[in-house]
């Protein structure tokens, strides 16, 4: 064989070469966004969960057993989050969540997923314009910011919902 | 022909033989894992449809646009299984919104015998009936659809809840799981892979259930 035909070869087994690292790399890729989607899918329905749960409770601590008449009366910026002796399942009003930390643990049978852990903010909030700001003093609304991560995700999915003081028939 | 030609010949045969098997072998794993991720896509896409029905219908429990038609919403769940449900609220029929008529909604799984057609020997179809209409059911690939019902203290409530026990519920925790009809992968001959993608919607509750 030739010094020409040798580099022919040489350079045909390189550029096949090349084709087929590429093609593992699309591979590959594909293969990651399809696993990240499942996750974000989970972790979408997670922070979801916890939204509906809280949307599912009192706006207040005062506002459990009575009714209010000025935004004063609820709990102070500085106490939002669980009220002493309260737990994850004994939660009773909106901004319990404030401090939320959670690890959900996956496993083969009751949960086909990866862990993730959840965490959960709620703020004061008020209108500015056509602006939600957050407000350094009791209003009526409450903002609910809950992140949802896994390593197994790039990125952490934040999840918001305002909550409002309002009262039903 | 002399002796180093014929040695070059094989040579080259031999290159290209393994060349040509190197890029079939390649084309064929791309086929295979394109299939895969095809079939993937199609269980989330199923996945995603399948929950945002049940997200929209279970978000209505105990709604009714004219609300003395349905005076007291605790009363909406009329039965609740682990696979399947039945609730009062006010359906959009004709894509006009809700008419203020109390409708009821009944959800339950079909058996696996259903779809014996299909090649995955789990997938079965998720019933939804509205009022005395014929039931609806789609096969999205469902393999298991169950729910757990909660308190208001988030304790657990015994299945299948009947009586007094449906006003209780306070939370219902679904648990869906689709998989793909058509087996992506075929290990061996008797063990076939499915595609899977599962869903758990932990909590969900409606606004309207309860009286605030």
């Amino acid at each position: 064989m030739g010094l020409g035909q040798s580099l022919l070869s040489a350079l045909a087994l390189a550029l096949l070469g090349t084709i087929v690292l590429d093609v593992n790399w699309n591979t590959a890729d594909n293969g990651s966004v399809i696993e990240r989607t499942e996750y974000e899918i989970m972790a979408t329905s997670l922070g979801t969960s916890v939204i509906e749960r809280a949307t599912g409770l009192a706006y207040d601590e005062n506002t459990i057993n009575s009714d209010i008449s000025a935004a004063t009366s609820c709990t102070p910026v500085a106490s939002l989050g669980p009220e002493i002796g309260e737990i994850d399942s004994s939660y009773d009003d909106f901004d319990d969540f404030n401090g939320y930390n959670k690890v959900i643990v996956g496993d083969s049978l009751k949960f086909k997923s990866a862990d993730f852990r959840i965490t959960g903010t709620v703020q004061y909030v008020q209108l500015s314009g056509d602006s939600v700001v957050v407000s350094a003093g009791q209003t009526y609304n409450k903002l609910l910011t809950i992140r949802v991560w896994s390593s197994f995700m790039p990125d952490t999915l934040k999840f918001q919902t305002v909550y409002s003081y309002w009262y039903f028939r | 022909m002399g002796a180093q030609v014929m040695i070059d010949m094989i040579g080259s045969m031999l290159v290209f033989g393994w060349l040509l098997l190197m890029t079939l072998r390649v084309n064929t794993a791309n086929d295979e894992n394109m299939q895969t991720y095809r079939g993937d896509l199609l269980v989330q896409e199923n996945l995603v449809a399948v929950t945002q029905l049940l997200e929209y219908d279970f978000r209505k429990i105990g709604f009714c646009k004219e609300p003395d038609n349905l005076p007291d919403p605790t009363r909406a769940i009329l039965m609740a299984d682990t696979s399947s449900i039945r609730f009062l609220t006010d359906v959009d029929k004709d894509g006009t919104g809700p008419d203020g008529v109390v409708d009821s909604v009944y959800y339950y799984l079909g058996p696996t015998s259903e779809l014996s057609q299909t090649p995955n020997p789990r997938d079965r179809y998720l019933y939804r009936v509205v009022d005395s209409e014929p039931p609806k059911g789609a096969n999205l690939g469902i393999t298991s659809f169950s729910m757990k019902y909660f308190d208001r203290a988030g304790v657990p409530i015994a299945t299948p809840v009947i009586g007094a026990a449906l006003q209780q519920i306070q939370t219902i925790q679904i648990t869906l799981s689709v998989e793909n009809v058509y087996a992506s992968t075929i290990v061996e001959t008797t063990n076939k892979q499915y595609s899977s993608a599962f869903w758990q919607q932990v909590r969900l509750s409606s606004r309207n259930y309860r009286n605030r």
